[in-house]
């Protein structure tokens, strides 16, 4: 029996925070569509050429995410390999926001199958414990969506991670403040949400090695050791709730970045440019999206062999125009594009966006920028109507062309395969619920 | 991700309701005025379904026939634990997933009954498992 462990805080639940973490989500949607491929190790990321999600039997068998498909077959030959299907995995990631919903209004969508909650207070307006409360919440996941997840209740975010991490797949943890002391003893400081790397390398140096170990560290040892967001990660590990709940969509963003990996890779100059120049004018229509411009951005070409060449360059006054930028990276793209070399990832992003678009210089490119400003807002009208990249740059022609995997065409997601549409939809547009094909 | 949820709940399926159609000639016929007063509902409220549990499958073969359900009709169905004997269900039974009318016998075990007099009821050998309530059936002509 472990000797009494000194408690980190006095009370449970200063405050309730629910984290739900779906297991195996991508690989667990293609379970529910198809009966045939329950209870069979199944992997999603076809037409990437590497395993982004496995079912748990595939998960068993020694399939790990980043794995390539010859690196799967190798250790599960049986493996089933089925391309990405995102409009559906979409579908089931809205129904999971809304599920947790109906337990509390301050839902946090942190990603695709992943949610913060603050239930907090909710007990006598839903008449339950916090302990029926996840219950239900994991209950209605798992009937409404079939597919499976893992919950945690803790008084903190960080701690409710902790807690879902506990025990997977398909858990239910809760971690009241007094005995979190227990759960943090043995779990490596590395494991806490918000510790990365470095830290870690920097707590270990310090004699650190547990996260209960870095819980008891003094305050005053802290603040003159740590920065800001390792403070954080204490005083929450310590019960504090200090990380709060991002409840609103994101409206803001700081910067836009877009990365695309295609296959085969290619050496081609024109193919990899104009690939390159997709995901440009793909940024620069979000940005216009929530009217924000940027000068500073950077781009990056990424080898068959995972080496990255790119440059991080300036323009003089901050834009939403795919053409601009595309001027302005071009000399750099030629100067680093090597055609001994094949390439399968581009990629480009833009920094330290704003809301003005500057002051206009009258003497250099700000009239015609100004004028091209102005055909861009129509070609976004256009493209809201006709679909994306109605209008394009005629220099992206070649990656719309044959989209982004050769085997787009061969590795097409079962539900974008024209067999498996419903009357009426098209291969723009499908209706927005699971389709799950024929039933005898 | 670009679909909102409020897509699913209220711009796909709010249909203004124009009042009773009877065969041949309108019963209230709308005017403009009158529209501004009319309230919307979600087809999701008509259906009587929640939106956010509920998927299509698609018919194959008659075993349903005399039910209604027809080869190629699309059902919507909703993923529930709340079901009902007598429901129409999408049920996995030994390894199979199959749309029949859910049945309990004397003994009080589940089994499934399709709708057509040729096909003989299925009885689980190993394990049955509701997943969804049959909750409307969506045929389009033409």
């Amino acid at each position: 029996m472990d000797k009494e462990l000194q408690c980190l805080t006095v009370s449970s639940f200063r405050k309730a925070i629910v984290h739900v973490d779906m297991d195996s989500f991508f690989a667990s949607c293609e379970q529910q569509r198809d009966i045939k491929l329950r209870g069979k190790p199944v992997c999603i990321g076809a037409e990437r050429g590497i395993a982004t999600s496995m079912s748990i039997e595939a998960k068993n068998a020694g399939v790990t995410r980043g794995m390539t498909i010859r690196d799967i077959k190798r250790v599960c030959p049986e493996c089933i390999i089925l391309p990405s299907d995102y409009e559906t995995f979409g579908l089931y990631s809205i129904r999971l926001f809304e599920i947790v919903r109906q337990y509390s209004d301050a839902v946090e969508e942190y990603s695709v199958d992943e949610c913060f909650a603050d239930i907090t207070s909710m007990r006598r307006f839903l008449n339950m414990t916090y302990q029926e409360i996840v219950e239900n919440i994991k209950h209605d996941i798992d009937v409404k969506m079939g597919t499976i997840c893992s919950v945690g209740l803790g008084p903190t975010k960080t701690l409710a991670k902790i807690a879902s991490k506990w025990k997977k797949p398909s858990g239910l943890t809760i971690i009241p403040g007094k005995l979190a002391q227990y759960y943090l003893k043995d779990l490596p400081v590395g494991k806490v949400w918000g510790i990365g790397n470095k830290t870690e390398e920097f707590l270990k140096g310090k004699g650190i090695r547990t996260a209960l170990d870095f819980a008891y560290k003094r305050e005053d040892w802290i603040h003159a050791n740590l920065y800001k967001p390792q403070i954080e990660t204490w005083l929450e590990l310590r019960g504090h709730a200090v990380k709060t709940l991002q409840t609103e969509p994101v409206d803001e963003y700081k910067s836009i970045s877009k990365r695309k990996t295609f296959t085969p890779p290619s050496a081609g100059r024109d193919e990899v440019f104009s690939r390159l120049c997709k995901v440009v004018e793909n940024a620069c229509i979000k940005a216009r999206r929530f009217n924000l411009v940027s000068k500073n951005f950077s781009f990056s070409i990424m080898t068959n062999n995972f080496l990255h060449f790119g440059y991080e360059l300036k323009l003089e006054r901050p834009v939403a125009n795919p053409i601009t930028f595309i001027t302005a990276l071009k000399p750099e793209f030629d100067r680093i594009f090597n055609p001994m070399i094949l390439y399968r990832t581009v990629q480009f992003s833009m920094f330290e966006l704003s809301g003005e678009s500057g002051q206009l210089d009258l003497f250099g490119n700000g009239v015609e920028e100004a004028r091209q400003s102005t055909i861009f807002t129509a070609i976004d009208d256009i493209n809201n109507k006709y679909g994306k990249h109605a209008i394009h740059l005629g220099v992206t022609y070649f990656a719309l062309k044959d989209g982004d995997h050769l085997g787009d065409r061969g590795h097409l997601a079962w539900r974008k395969k024209p067999e498996n549409w419903l009357p009426g939809e098209t291969k723009r547009k499908r209706v927005n619920l699971p389709y799950c094909g024929y039933v005898k | 991700m670009t679909i909102s949820a409020l897509t699913i709940k209220h711009t796909s399926y709010a249909l203004p309701f124009m009042g009773v159609m009877h065969a041949g000639k309108t019963v209230g016929f709308p005017n403009p005025s009158e529209e501004e007063t009319h309230d919307t509902m979600d087809l999701a409220d008509l259906l009587q379904v929640d939106m956010f549990a509920s998927k299509l499958f698609r018919v194959q073969g008659d075993s349903m026939i005399e039910a209604g359900i027809l080869n190629d009709d699309v059902l919507l169905v909703e993923c529930t634990d709340k079901w009902k004997i007598g429901d129409i269900v999408i049920a996995e039974i030994d390894g199979e997933e199959t749309v029949k009318y859910l049945r309990k016998d004397n003994q009080g075990k589940l089994f499934l009954e399709a709708a057509n007099s040729k096909i003989k009821p299925m009885i689980p050998q190993e394990y049955l498992k509701v997943k969804a309530v049959i909750k409307s059936v969506i045929r389009t002509y033409g």
